[in-house]
């Protein structure tokens, strides 16, 4: 059996359960997180917990140059990396004998990008997955190795669905590096481009609940989709914003047809709120300039029947 | 069509393997002698070597270019072979006894499984131990037999339906005069109100646990609740006049099943082999019915996995076991079972077959699995 010195390539929490695998393991020489990512830096050195290994920071000027190093230095023969900051030139990727091969977080070729998780949940998929593919010059376009699918539950938030899928990220890492410690030349397959989707990085407008146009699941998945990262998706009443933290889907409650962004009812049970199609949510927690408020809460910031919210 | 067919031995089956090949042979009998099928095989030893299972699959892929790669290994050594099947783009057709059961039943592109359910059945047995008014249980098994999950299927169904296992009895793995249950028959001495035993054993230690059970001074109160091959003939053999307690359980499949697709597998492989029908036989056969579905449906497209696979969720498999379904849901083959009561000192098995099975069917898939991981990679039976 071949023996492993890979090197991790992370920037979030999504890479935290290999990690933690391959550092029981003695598999990992090396762990690479940008040095502006405090949080990340500090959740890796809490899970490596007297584990001695070295952990390499970046930034966007010397990463390369780092990594280079690291994996002279480390002796390393497998690079990996999971949701990292950088694109990697072909010098860093070709350096390892083992192969050099990237995670994402969804079912490539479709949600290529800088955070498919947000795009799963918002685009109200019913599925999502973990890919490994081998690295090439651009992101998540190279050759798929293995993948594993999921199902989205409708209650899955970001984090949730984040702590899901990279607990899949470590299982098939698994079966990559049982394959690697085999001397198994890994195959690959080309990507169908025919069926390819990529998204960009989020913007401020993509996480505003539009009112006028999205009905009561939509919200609800743009809900879960900012829950916990963005503390919610965000909705404006006169003039304060109100992040949306929790929500469900409920019926109407009334054969009136009700103006959407409008609150009908609230009570202990929620906040009601009225949707376009004459549907309704639920609200359970929002979050304000006030904190994290639940329903016994709302009345406290003065939230009301009859209160409508701004259609941005 | 080339078949490649990764196939499995087994010392505690020496029937497994020539059973399941001849099985698959006496299915594809037109199709073998007309060669319109050939059939490529390759070794893979107990399963559990998953170095040996992906070159082994590697060859007949590559070497033979087979079409579509049979591999009777356990599901815990499927994801091995994943990489090259993604890249193969072919179908994948896992056969085992189905005593694992995924944490992740989302079907995997280009794989399917064709199992003998072990680990559903069990579970439908949990549920009929849960339906006891004593609601104490005792769970008995082997060192192998519980490291796989049709062992959790069933105490988890039992435990969800309000009973409560008090005792926990784990065998070594010694299937000869050296095998004795002293600590279990004590506990059960000693706690008189446990009366009903979750039993886990392949059919050679349950032939000798029965022996022993029917010996302890407390077994005509015990009422056992027993996997798949505790009901098997093997297991029973030394029934003669019965045991002094009552046993319950459901298997897959009763050689005297009195369908169609039943009398005409066990005539044709009789009569191709001159040996009677085993469950190892059923597999082959079944195997050989869900390959001609493919030939006969997927002539334009019998190298793509995904497009086979989704295909199969359009029809049903008239087999031996009944109606065969493919569930598109998980990307499993399930058929209807039996539900098998041997009462306190009687010979004879009753049966009763359950067809339709398909909301418990989709009950078990919709449970829950992350807390719950098989032990050993060998496949369940091969060793």
């Amino acid at each position: 059996m071949a023996e492993i010195k890979a090197i991790l390539l992370c920037s979030t929490r999504f890479a935290i359960p290999a990690l933690q695998e391959m550092a029981f393991f003695n598999q990992l020489a090396a762990i690479v997180v940008p040095s502006k990512n405090s949080a990340m830096i500090e959740q890796v050195q809490s899970v490596l917990n007297g584990i001695t290994i070295p952990i390499v920071l970046v930034d966007r000027d010397n990463f390369e140059k780092k990594i280079i190093q690291a994996i002279q230095r480390y002796d390393i023969n497998l690079g990996l990396m999971m949701t990292f900051s950088f694109r990697l030139p072909k010098s860093v990727y070709e350096l390892p004998a083992k192969g050099f091969f990237n995670f994402h977080p969804s079912p490539l070729p479709v949600y290529r990008g800088a955070d498919p998780i947000f795009q799963q949940i918002k685009n109200k998929e019913k599925t999502a997955g973990v890919t490994i593919h081998k690295l090439d010059e651009n992101f998540d376009t190279g050759a798929i190795v293995l993948k594993e699918i999921i199902k989205i539950e409708p209650s899955d938030t970001y984090g949730i669905l984040t702590s899901k899928l990279s607990h899949v990220a470590a299982k098939i890492a698994r079966v990559l590096i049982k394959m690697i410690s085999f001397d198994i030349d890994i195959p690959s397959k080309m990507q169908d481009e025919s069926i390819a989707s990529s998204f960009k990085k989020q913007s401020a407008g993509d996480i505003i609940i539009n009112w006028k146009e999205m009905d009561a699941t939509t919200i609800i998945a743009l809900i879960n989709a900012c829950n916990p990262w963005n503390k919610g998706a965000v909705a404006k009443l006169n003039n304060k914003i109100i992040r949306l933290v929790e929500a469900e889907k409920v019926g109407g409650g009334s054969n009136e047809i009700l103006i959407p962004g409008r609150i009908f009812s609230i009570s202990n049970d929620g906040l009601f709120i009225a949707t376009i199609n004459n549907e309704a949510i639920s609200v359970n927690i929002i979050y304000t300039d006030e904190g994290f408020l639940g329903t016994k809460q709302f009345n406290k910031i003065g939230l009301q029947a009859g209160n409508q919210f701004d259609i941005l | 069509m080339n078949i490649g067919i990764l196939y499995p031995r087994s010392k505690a089956h020496p029937g497994l393997l020539p059973d399941f090949m001849d099985g698959i042979k006496a299915s594809l009998k037109q199709e073998l002698s007309e060669g319109t099928m050939q059939l490529f095989s390759e070794s893979i030893g107990f399963g559990a070597a998953e170095k040996e299972v992906y070159e082994k699959a590697e060859k007949l892929l590559v070497l033979e270019n087979a079409d579509i790669l049979i591999a009777y290994i356990d599901m815990r050594v499927a994801p091995i072979l994943a990489p090259l099947m993604h890249a193969s783009g072919k179908l994948l057709i896992v056969v085992n006894a189905g005593a694992n059961y995924p944490d992740n039943w989302i079907p995997q592109p280009g794989t399917i499984y064709l199992t003998l359910q072990h680990a559903f059945v069990s579970w439908l047995t949990g549920s009929l131990a849960g339906k006891m008014k004593n609601k104490n249980g005792v769970f008995a098994t082997t060192f192998f037999d519980c490291g796989y999950l049709h062992s959790a299927a069933m105490i988890k169904e039992f435990t969800v339906t309000e009973g409560n296992i008090v005792f926990n009895y784990i065998n070594k793995q010694a299937y000869d005069d050296q095998f004795e249950i002293k600590q279990l028959t004590d506990f059960l001495a000693a706690n008189k109100d446990a009366e009903n035993l979750l039993c886990a054993f392949d059919s050679l230690p349950a032939s000798l646990f029965y022996k022993l059970l029917s010996e302890s001074e407390q077994a005509g109160s015990l009422h056992l609740f027993a996997t798949p091959m505790m009901l098997e003939p093997d297991a029973l053999k030394d029934i003669g006049e019965g045991f002094p307690f009552s046993i319950d359980g459901h298997v897959p499949w009763i050689a005297s099943q009195n369908n169609d697709g039943n009398k005409i597998f066990k005539e044709i492989y009789k009569d191709k082999t001159k040996r009677d029908a085993s469950i190892f036989s059923l597999q082959g056969w079944e195997t050989g019915l869900v390959l001609k579905q493919i030939f006969i449906d997927c002539k334009t497209y019998y190298t793509d996995g995904n497009k086979i696979a989704d295909h199969l969720a359009t029809i049903q498999i008239d087999g031996p076991r009944g109606e065969m379904k493919f569930d598109k849901e998980t990307h499993y083959f399930f058929a209807p079972v039996h539900k098998c009561s041997l009462k306190n000192n009687a010979a004879n098995l009753e049966s009763e077959w359950i067809n339709n099975i398909d909301d418990k069917w989709k009950a078990f898939t919709a449970i829950e699995n992350s807390s719950n991981s098989a032990g050993w990679l060998n496949t369940y039976l091969c060793y």
